[in-house]
Protein backbone atom coordinates (compact mmCIF):
# COMPACT_ATOMS: atom_id res chain seq x y z
CA UNK A 1 0.00 0.00 0.00
CA UNK A 2 1.18 3.40 -0.51
CA UNK A 3 0.64 6.47 1.07
CA UNK A 4 1.49 10.46 -0.37
CA UNK A 5 2.98 12.94 1.93
CA UNK A 6 3.54 16.81 1.19
CA UNK A 7 5.30 19.45 2.86
CA UNK A 8 4.41 22.36 1.62
CA UNK A 9 6.87 24.93 1.90
CA UNK A 10 5.26 28.04 1.85
CA UNK A 11 3.09 26.88 4.79
CA UNK A 12 6.39 25.93 6.58
CA UNK A 13 7.84 29.23 5.96
CA UNK A 14 4.54 30.91 7.22
CA UNK A 15 4.73 28.76 10.42
CA UNK A 16 8.04 29.73 10.90
CA UNK A 17 7.34 33.27 10.27
CA UNK A 18 4.35 33.29 13.20
CA UNK A 19 6.83 31.19 15.63
CA UNK A 20 9.58 33.12 15.67
CA UNK A 21 7.42 36.80 15.24
CA UNK A 22 6.09 35.26 18.81
CA UNK A 23 8.87 34.09 20.28
CA UNK A 24 10.63 37.90 19.37
CA UNK A 25 7.73 39.91 20.51
CA UNK A 26 7.31 37.70 23.55
CA UNK A 27 11.08 38.04 24.86
CA UNK A 28 12.16 41.23 26.83
CA UNK A 29 14.67 43.86 25.09
CA UNK A 30 17.82 43.42 25.65
CA UNK A 31 20.29 46.26 25.89
CA UNK A 32 20.58 47.91 22.63
CA UNK A 33 18.50 45.48 20.47
CA UNK A 34 15.13 44.83 19.61
CA UNK A 35 14.50 41.12 19.86
CA UNK A 36 11.90 41.35 17.48
CA UNK A 37 14.00 42.42 14.37
CA UNK A 38 16.65 39.69 15.11
CA UNK A 39 14.61 36.86 15.54
CA UNK A 40 11.87 37.05 13.05
CA UNK A 41 12.48 35.95 9.83
CA UNK A 42 12.04 37.88 6.52
CA UNK A 43 11.96 37.21 3.16
CA UNK A 44 15.63 39.03 3.19
CA UNK A 45 16.40 35.48 5.43
CA UNK A 46 14.98 33.29 3.19
CA UNK A 47 17.99 32.39 1.40
CA UNK A 48 18.87 30.85 4.83
CA UNK A 49 15.86 29.26 5.54
CA UNK A 50 15.48 27.58 2.06
CA UNK A 51 18.87 25.78 3.31
CA UNK A 52 17.78 24.65 6.43
CA UNK A 53 14.61 23.82 4.84
CA UNK A 54 16.59 21.07 2.59
CA UNK A 55 18.31 19.94 5.49
CA UNK A 56 15.52 19.09 7.32
CA UNK A 57 14.08 17.00 3.86
CA UNK A 58 17.29 15.24 3.63
CA UNK A 59 16.99 14.12 7.29
CA UNK A 60 13.21 13.28 7.02
CA UNK A 61 14.31 11.19 3.78
CA UNK A 62 16.97 9.50 5.57
CA UNK A 63 14.77 8.53 8.34
CA UNK A 64 11.94 7.41 5.62
CA UNK A 65 14.02 5.75 3.42
CA UNK A 66 13.16 2.07 4.08
CA UNK A 67 9.64 2.99 2.66
CA UNK A 68 10.42 5.64 -0.09
CA UNK A 69 9.28 4.86 -3.27
CA UNK A 70 9.54 8.20 -4.93
CA UNK A 71 10.26 11.84 -4.02
CA UNK A 72 10.06 14.76 -5.40
CA UNK A 73 13.25 17.34 -6.66
CA UNK A 74 12.64 19.64 -3.53
CA UNK A 75 16.30 20.71 -3.36
CA UNK A 76 16.99 24.16 -4.67
CA UNK A 77 20.75 24.54 -4.03
CA UNK A 78 21.00 28.43 -6.10
CA UNK A 79 17.74 31.06 -4.85
CA UNK A 80 14.96 29.81 -3.49
CA UNK A 81 11.73 28.29 -5.11
CA UNK A 82 8.86 28.79 -2.64
CA UNK A 83 6.25 26.61 -4.52
CA UNK A 84 9.16 23.55 -4.90
CA UNK A 85 7.30 21.25 -1.89
CA UNK A 86 8.49 18.21 -0.11
CA UNK A 87 6.64 15.24 -1.24
CA UNK A 88 7.17 11.48 -0.71
CA UNK A 89 5.66 8.21 -1.64
CA UNK A 90 6.16 5.56 0.64
CA UNK A 91 5.51 1.82 -0.12
CA UNK A 92 4.43 0.59 3.23
CA UNK A 93 3.67 -3.05 3.89
CA UNK A 94 0.10 -4.84 4.02
CA UNK A 95 0.17 -5.04 7.50
CA UNK A 96 0.64 -1.19 8.65
CA UNK A 97 -1.95 0.32 9.95
CA UNK A 98 -3.04 3.16 6.83
CA UNK A 99 -5.45 5.31 9.82
CA UNK A 100 -2.27 6.69 10.74
CA UNK A 101 -1.43 8.14 7.18
CA UNK A 102 -3.19 11.54 8.27
CA UNK A 103 -1.23 12.09 11.64
CA UNK A 104 2.20 11.22 10.13
CA UNK A 105 1.70 14.00 7.21
CA UNK A 106 0.54 16.09 10.18
CA UNK A 107 3.87 15.32 12.33
CA UNK A 108 5.63 15.50 9.19
CA UNK A 109 4.80 19.05 8.54
CA UNK A 110 5.62 19.53 12.00
CA UNK A 111 9.06 18.23 12.07
CA UNK A 112 10.02 20.35 9.29
CA UNK A 113 8.60 23.95 11.25
CA UNK A 114 10.32 22.99 14.34
CA UNK A 115 13.61 21.93 12.38
CA UNK A 116 13.82 25.27 10.65
CA UNK A 117 13.00 26.81 14.00
CA UNK A 118 16.22 25.15 15.82
CA UNK A 119 18.39 25.79 13.24
CA UNK A 120 17.10 29.49 12.94
CA UNK A 121 17.49 29.97 16.77
CA UNK A 122 20.74 28.41 16.72
CA UNK A 123 22.15 31.80 14.92
CA UNK A 124 19.19 34.50 16.64
CA UNK A 125 18.14 33.11 19.63
CA UNK A 126 20.56 30.37 21.50
CA UNK A 127 18.30 29.46 24.33
CA UNK A 128 15.48 28.52 22.60
CA UNK A 129 17.15 26.63 20.30
CA UNK A 130 17.75 23.24 21.82
CA UNK A 131 14.26 23.19 23.17
CA UNK A 132 13.01 23.16 19.17
CA UNK A 133 15.53 20.75 18.49
CA UNK A 134 13.57 18.72 21.00
CA UNK A 135 10.59 19.31 19.24
CA UNK A 136 11.55 18.29 15.99
CA UNK A 137 12.65 14.91 17.00
CA UNK A 138 10.38 13.82 19.09
CA UNK A 139 7.50 14.72 15.87
CA UNK A 140 10.63 12.47 13.86
CA UNK A 141 10.61 9.28 16.78
CA UNK A 142 6.53 9.65 16.63
CA UNK A 143 6.94 9.27 13.06
CA UNK A 144 9.18 6.22 13.02
CA UNK A 145 6.84 4.82 15.79
CA UNK A 146 4.14 5.48 13.56
CA UNK A 147 5.24 3.98 10.73
CA UNK A 148 6.55 1.03 12.59
CA UNK A 149 3.42 0.17 13.75
CA UNK A 150 1.52 -3.10 12.43
CA UNK A 151 -2.32 -3.92 12.59
CA UNK A 152 -3.34 -8.24 13.56
CA UNK A 153 -3.67 -10.23 10.70
CA UNK A 154 -7.08 -10.78 9.77
CA UNK A 155 -8.75 -14.58 10.12
CA UNK A 156 -8.92 -16.05 6.31
CA UNK A 157 -12.44 -17.11 5.18
CA UNK A 158 -11.93 -20.00 3.46
CA UNK A 159 -13.91 -22.95 3.08
CA UNK A 160 -13.18 -26.87 3.05
CA UNK A 161 -12.63 -28.24 -0.38
CA UNK A 162 -15.31 -31.53 -0.57
CA UNK A 163 -13.55 -34.96 -0.80
CA UNK A 164 -11.73 -37.54 1.45
CA UNK A 165 -9.43 -35.44 2.98
CA UNK A 166 -8.86 -33.34 6.13
CA UNK A 167 -8.06 -29.95 5.62
CA UNK A 168 -6.29 -27.20 7.72
CA UNK B 1 2.73 -61.24 3.71
CA UNK B 2 1.60 -57.69 4.06
CA UNK B 3 -1.91 -57.03 3.15
CA UNK B 4 -2.26 -54.10 0.23
CA UNK B 5 -3.00 -50.89 1.99
CA UNK B 6 -6.53 -49.83 0.22
CA UNK B 7 -7.38 -46.72 2.44
CA UNK B 8 -6.06 -43.91 1.47
CA UNK B 9 -6.09 -40.14 3.70
CA UNK B 10 -5.55 -36.69 1.94
CA UNK B 11 -4.43 -33.99 4.32
CA UNK B 12 -4.80 -30.98 2.82
CA UNK B 13 -2.79 -27.51 4.61
CA UNK B 14 -4.01 -24.32 3.41
CA UNK B 15 -1.27 -21.89 2.72
CA UNK B 16 -3.50 -19.14 3.72
CA UNK B 17 -4.12 -20.55 7.15
CA UNK B 18 -0.71 -21.92 7.50
CA UNK B 19 0.01 -17.93 7.26
CA UNK B 20 -2.07 -16.37 9.12
CA UNK B 21 -1.37 -18.76 12.18
CA UNK B 22 2.33 -17.60 11.29
CA UNK B 23 1.56 -14.27 10.96
CA UNK B 24 -0.57 -14.27 13.99
CA UNK B 25 2.36 -15.49 16.25
CA UNK B 26 4.76 -13.07 14.73
CA UNK B 27 2.18 -10.25 15.67
CA UNK B 28 2.23 -11.19 19.08
CA UNK B 29 5.74 -11.68 19.31
CA UNK B 30 5.81 -8.64 18.06
CA UNK B 31 3.76 -6.75 20.19
CA UNK B 32 5.13 -7.82 23.87
CA UNK B 33 8.54 -6.94 22.93
CA UNK B 34 10.53 -4.41 25.28
CA UNK B 35 9.78 -0.37 24.00
CA UNK B 36 13.07 0.71 21.91
CA UNK B 37 13.10 -2.18 19.55
CA UNK B 38 10.72 -1.03 17.52
CA UNK B 39 12.94 -1.92 14.22
CA UNK B 40 13.11 -5.46 15.25
CA UNK B 41 10.02 -5.24 16.02
CA UNK B 42 8.19 -4.82 13.01
CA UNK B 43 10.99 -6.66 11.18
CA UNK B 44 9.42 -9.57 13.10
CA UNK B 45 6.10 -8.78 12.28
CA UNK B 46 6.85 -8.22 8.63
CA UNK B 47 7.44 -11.80 8.64
CA UNK B 48 4.70 -12.88 5.43
CA UNK B 49 5.26 -9.06 3.79
CA UNK B 50 6.61 -8.57 0.76
CA UNK B 51 10.44 -9.90 -0.29
CA UNK B 52 9.88 -11.65 3.44
CA UNK B 53 7.05 -13.88 2.29
CA UNK B 54 9.74 -15.82 -0.46
CA UNK B 55 11.79 -16.82 2.43
CA UNK B 56 8.35 -18.11 3.88
CA UNK B 57 7.44 -20.18 1.11
CA UNK B 58 10.62 -21.61 1.05
CA UNK B 59 10.62 -23.13 4.44
CA UNK B 60 6.79 -23.90 4.46
CA UNK B 61 8.32 -25.95 0.99
CA UNK B 62 10.60 -27.66 3.60
CA UNK B 63 9.05 -28.15 6.09
CA UNK B 64 5.89 -30.21 4.53
CA UNK B 65 9.00 -32.24 2.23
CA UNK B 66 9.98 -32.99 5.82
CA UNK B 67 6.56 -34.12 7.34
CA UNK B 68 6.38 -35.99 3.71
CA UNK B 69 9.35 -37.71 4.66
CA UNK B 70 8.15 -38.40 8.88
CA UNK B 71 5.08 -40.26 7.34
CA UNK B 72 7.25 -42.23 4.87
CA UNK B 73 5.97 -45.25 6.03
CA UNK B 74 2.61 -44.38 4.43
CA UNK B 75 3.31 -41.48 2.43
CA UNK B 76 6.36 -43.36 0.38
CA UNK B 77 5.79 -42.48 -3.46
CA UNK B 78 8.62 -44.75 -5.69
CA UNK B 79 9.91 -41.99 -8.38
CA UNK B 80 9.01 -42.46 -12.05
CA UNK B 81 11.37 -43.77 -14.40
CA UNK B 82 12.30 -40.57 -15.21
CA UNK B 83 11.72 -37.81 -12.34
CA UNK B 84 12.66 -33.96 -13.01
CA UNK B 85 12.54 -31.44 -10.24
CA UNK B 86 13.72 -27.69 -10.23
CA UNK B 87 14.13 -24.90 -7.85
CA UNK B 88 11.88 -22.27 -9.08
CA UNK B 89 9.70 -20.58 -6.24
CA UNK B 90 6.49 -21.13 -6.62
CA UNK B 91 3.64 -20.42 -4.32
CA UNK B 92 1.12 -23.37 -3.79
CA UNK B 93 -2.72 -22.83 -2.65
CA UNK B 94 -2.74 -25.93 -0.63
CA UNK B 95 0.31 -28.53 0.30
CA UNK B 96 -1.48 -31.86 0.09
CA UNK B 97 -0.09 -34.72 1.58
CA UNK B 98 -1.23 -38.12 0.46
CA UNK B 99 -0.67 -41.33 2.54
CA UNK B 100 -1.76 -44.99 2.02
CA UNK B 101 -3.00 -46.53 5.45
CA UNK B 102 -3.87 -50.08 7.06
CA UNK B 103 -7.36 -50.71 7.03
CA UNK B 104 -7.56 -50.37 10.91
CA UNK B 105 -5.43 -47.21 10.62
CA UNK B 106 -7.45 -44.67 13.12
CA UNK B 107 -9.13 -41.51 12.04
CA UNK B 108 -8.23 -40.10 15.83
CA UNK B 109 -4.58 -40.55 14.61
CA UNK B 110 -5.35 -39.08 11.60
CA UNK B 111 -6.70 -35.78 13.35
CA UNK B 112 -3.65 -35.87 15.39
CA UNK B 113 -0.87 -35.89 12.76
CA UNK B 114 -2.64 -33.56 10.64
CA UNK B 115 -2.87 -31.09 14.07
CA UNK B 116 0.60 -31.78 14.68
CA UNK B 117 1.91 -31.05 10.45
CA UNK B 118 0.06 -28.10 10.78
CA UNK B 119 2.02 -26.83 14.28
CA UNK B 120 5.37 -28.58 12.50
CA UNK B 121 4.83 -26.36 9.60
CA UNK B 122 3.98 -22.89 11.15
CA UNK B 123 6.80 -23.31 14.51
CA UNK B 124 9.68 -24.47 11.49
CA UNK B 125 9.03 -21.59 9.86
CA UNK B 126 8.99 -19.00 13.20
CA UNK B 127 11.89 -20.69 13.90
CA UNK B 128 13.79 -20.27 10.84
CA UNK B 129 12.49 -16.24 10.22
CA UNK B 130 13.79 -15.42 13.74
CA UNK B 131 16.71 -16.57 13.55
CA UNK B 132 17.17 -14.12 10.86
CA UNK B 133 14.92 -11.23 12.19
CA UNK B 134 15.24 -11.85 16.01
CA UNK B 135 17.39 -13.99 17.24
CA UNK B 136 16.68 -14.26 20.96
CA UNK B 137 13.31 -15.83 20.19
CA UNK B 138 14.65 -18.34 17.65
CA UNK B 139 15.70 -20.87 20.27
CA UNK B 140 11.96 -21.06 21.66
CA UNK B 141 10.26 -21.71 18.35
CA UNK B 142 12.96 -24.21 17.50
CA UNK B 143 12.17 -26.14 20.52
CA UNK B 144 8.20 -26.25 19.72
CA UNK B 145 9.40 -27.40 16.06
CA UNK B 146 11.08 -30.30 17.62
CA UNK B 147 8.35 -31.24 20.22
CA UNK B 148 5.92 -30.36 17.50
CA UNK B 149 8.58 -33.12 15.52
CA UNK B 150 8.57 -35.51 18.12
CA UNK B 151 5.40 -35.84 18.63
CA UNK B 152 4.01 -36.05 14.83
CA UNK B 153 6.54 -39.50 15.49
CA UNK B 154 5.06 -41.04 18.92
CA UNK B 155 2.07 -40.51 17.07
CA UNK B 156 3.23 -42.80 14.38
CA UNK B 157 4.90 -45.29 16.52
CA UNK B 158 2.29 -45.56 18.77
CA UNK B 159 0.05 -46.67 15.85
CA UNK B 160 2.53 -48.63 14.75
CA UNK B 161 2.75 -50.59 18.30
CA UNK B 162 4.84 -52.78 20.31
CA UNK B 163 5.81 -55.78 18.28
CA UNK B 164 6.40 -59.38 20.77
CA UNK B 165 8.40 -61.67 19.99
CA UNK B 166 6.93 -65.09 21.33
CA UNK B 167 9.81 -67.00 23.34
CA UNK B 168 9.87 -70.46 21.26
CA UNK B 169 9.40 -70.78 17.55
CA UNK B 170 7.09 -73.15 17.81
Amino acid sequence: MEIELKVNKLQVFDEVAKTTAYVGHKMPPAEGTDPYTTIFTTDEDQEMLERYWNEAANSATDTLKEYVSALSEWSQPHGTDPTNDYEVTLDMTSNWDARLATTIQSSLFSYFVNYVCAKWFMLTNKSEAEGYTALATGHMDDIISKLYHRVRPQRPNDTPSIGLGMSH
Amino acid sequence: MLKERTKSVRLEFLRTQLLYDIKNIAYVEGDVMEEGKQHTRHQVQDIGEKGNIDLVTRMMDVAVAECVEMLYPYSKKEVDSSTYMDDILQETDRYIVEMLVPDDFSRTTVTLIERYIHEFICYRVLAGWFTVSAPDLASKWLAKQEAAEVAIKDTLNARIGRVRKTQTPF
